[in-house]
């Protein structure tokens, strides 16, 4: 056990960071293109060929823009928020098996380490709020807060089946588990949680029609409406890393994870970051078509509709595999 | 170039992770009791409590280790940064409002319960640590917090209860005054 | 000494959490050194459409905010102990749960209660 390779692991990290902070570039550009498409427009077309090097002008733009701090903020905090979100989303990165053989850690209570992690970076957010000292980012940061706790309910919620159903909180094991279930995913037998889950992933990531703490028509931009330049786009790092994490444990723990209906040659990781493209599609789709929620209807659906909803699907659960026993 | 750990290296490499992880606790508590503003304090609560999270880690209970993260930090600490907000954000007036008596009283409190607690450490015989790590953790707690425990667990769901009864009663007397 | 050794799992972890340190400390910093910096007194305010900001900034907001938290430490709690639970599901069987129904059963009438009595009400 004391033989830890830390050339590997450094590298090992290095390598995943800088994927997953490449699919974040592309994953602004997928958007832009998808969103553009929808509305019959063409999306980034200048930059490159068929505006495919927009991800890396915006990079370039953002971190030479000026950095503006207002006089009358909280430095301390403002300086902590944004790194305080990217630390930990980032984190929950180490534990996301992507295959059988590339996770980073391995932990045995992984499902929960990312709970833990993502109520963590709601700090970040209402620390940006509180430290901006303006009216749109507090509004925003206290939105963003209340949103984001009472959907992590219904989310933790949601994937208790899940764990029954696996008998385990380790990402890998919940994969193969379900690879040996009838159907080979969850997605069919645990559809009511699957459902909670794609709900809440959606307020979890502060997404359309759950925008409402970066609400541009009403809010600015909400909790980073002050931020400018690099510190923005670390917020915008976490915001979107957060995407991408939540799409990954919707892959792992009801689509399957890293398992498909056949193998592919020569490409790793096809399946599952198939899936996950997939999921990062239908944010994108969603965000096309639906409006926006009003604050009282979310705050409505995440606790009369979903919460109850997720306990349903527990009892649901417990009775069915009493029953089929 | 292999930068793998020698076995010899691990106990002082775990020393300098406890020590770590002791500094950034008390670094935690003491920006929570020092800080002017309230909001910074909740941030130290949370550094405090993210080290003490790491001790339970460190004592191979990785279990409580992110129920500590997932209760405290992501639970009350959440509660206490909201009630702050909600009580006066302005804490310019709060500053003013503070009694004298009330910087040696708490020093003389605090020195007590330090003297407790420190006479208690020394005279008690502590248990060894947890041997098992990573594997079962949760399935032991579960098991026996639903075979051994089974009346505390349902215990614990009253005081919940109790908590959101509680709760309720606070926040209608505080709208009646605040009517908002 | 149990446990003399380095459990390489959460290694990891913690070198992803000092790696994202240093990565969002470095990021911030070398910009420093690339980017222009022209403050005046006007674009360091705080944004309000454009208006001179008006009043504080922080001001008491409603106390269903402070509500939703309460509960949200309640239910936070309450899932919590469902996870160990519904791990171990499998070899408990029903006697689980049954527990757990007493145990969600005595929560939920806190959340009725909690419904009938308007805290879940926004739009008042």
């Amino acid at each position: 056990m004391a033989e830890i390779n830390f050339t590997k692991l450094l590298v090992h990290l290095v390598v995943l960071v800088d994927v997953v902070l490449l699919h974040v570039a592309y994953a602004t550009y997928f958007e832009r293109k998808v969103i553009g498409h929808m509305q019959m427009r063409m999306g980034p077309t200048r930059v490159g060929p068929m505006g495919l090097l927009q991800p890396i002008a915006d990079g370039i733009k953002l971190f030479f823009k000026e950095d503006i701090i207002p006089a009358a903020a909280d430095r301390p905090l403002f300086y902590a928020a944004p790194i305080i979100c990217l630390v930990a989303m980032l984190s929950c990165l180490a534990v996301l098996p992507f295959d059988p053989n590339h996770v980073l850690a391995d932990l045995n209570i992984g499902l929960i380490f990312i709970f833990a992690m993502s109520s963590l970076a709601s700090y970040g957010v209402v620390l940006a709020g509180w430290a901006s000292n303006s009216k749109y980012s507090f509004l925003g940061g206290m939105r963003s807060m209340s949103q984001v706790i009472s959907y992590e309910i219904a989310m933790g919620l949601s994937l208790v089946g899940v764990m029954m159903m696996t008998g385990s909180l380790n990402l890998g094991q919940i994969v193969a588990a379900q690879a040996a279930s009838p159907f080979g995913i969850y997605a069919i037998p645990q559809f009511i949680g699957f459902f909670v889950f794609v709900v809440s992933m959606l307020a979890e990531t502060n997404r359309v029609p759950f925008d409402l703490p970066e609400a541009e028509t009403e809010l600015v931009a909400g909790y980073c409406t002050e931020y400018s330049g690099i510190r923005f786009s670390l917020f915008f790092m976490a915001e979107y890393i957060g995407m991408i994490v939540m799409a990954s444990i919707g892959t792992i723990c009801f689509l399957g994870g890293w398992n498909g209906p056949f193998t592919v040659p020569y490409v790793p990781f096809f399946w599952f970051l198939l899936k996950i493209y997939a999921i990062m599609f239908f944010f994108f789709w969603v965000r096309a078509t639906l409006p926006r929620y009003r604050y009282d209807q979310l705050m409505d659906l995440g606790w009369k509709f979903l919460i109850p909803l997720a306990l349903a699907n527990i009892l649901l659960t417990g009775l069915m595999k009493t029953v089929l026993e | 170039m292999n930068l793998s750990i020698s076995p010899e290296a691990v106990p002082l490499i775990r020393e300098g992770i406890f020590v770590g992880l002791i500094i950034v606790t008390v670094f935690g508590a003491l920006l929570a009791t020092l800080a002017k503003r309230m909001t910074r304090a909740v941030l130290g609560l949370v550094v405090c409590f993210l080290g003490i999270a790491g001790i339970y880690y460190f004592l191979n209970s990785p279990f409580v280790a992110l129920m500590q993260l997932l209760i405290y930090v992501g639970a009350v600490a959440v509660t206490i940064c909201f009630a702050i907000m909600l009580a006066e954000p302005d804490e310019r007036k709060l500053a003013a409002k503070t009694p004298g008596m009330a910087g040696p009283l708490a020093v003389l409190l605090g020195a007590t319960v330090t003297w407790v607690l420190a006479g208690t450490a020394i005279k008690a015989e502590w248990m060894a640590p947890a041997v098992k790590i990573n594997e079962g953790s949760v399935k032991d707690v579960g098991v026996s917090l639903l075979t051994t425990y089974s009346m505390v667990f349902e215990l614990v769901s009253i005081v919940l209860l109790i908590a959101i009864l509680g709760s309720l009663v606070i926040a209608r007397s505080g709208r009646d005054k605040a009517e908002c | 000494m149990p446990g003399n050794y380095l459990p390489s799992e959460y290694t990891a972890v913690l070198v992803m959490l000092i790696f994202g340190l240093i990565f969002g400390g470095m990021t911030l910093w070398i910009g420093r050194f690339f980017r222009l910096r022209r403050p005046y007194a006007e674009k360091l305010t705080a944004y309000e459409s454009g208006n001179p900001p008006s009043k504080s900034p922080r001001f008491p907001f409603s106390v269903k905010f402070y509500l939703v938290a309460i509960l949200f430490v309640v239910f936070d709690v309450e899932a919590i102990f469902l996870y160990p639970w519904a791990v171990v599901y499998d070899d408990l069987g029903s006697f689980a749960l049954i527990e757990m129904t007493i145990f969600i059963g005595l929560l939920l009438v806190g959340y009725i209660y909690a419904w009938k009595k308007g805290a879940l009400k926004w739009d008042r």
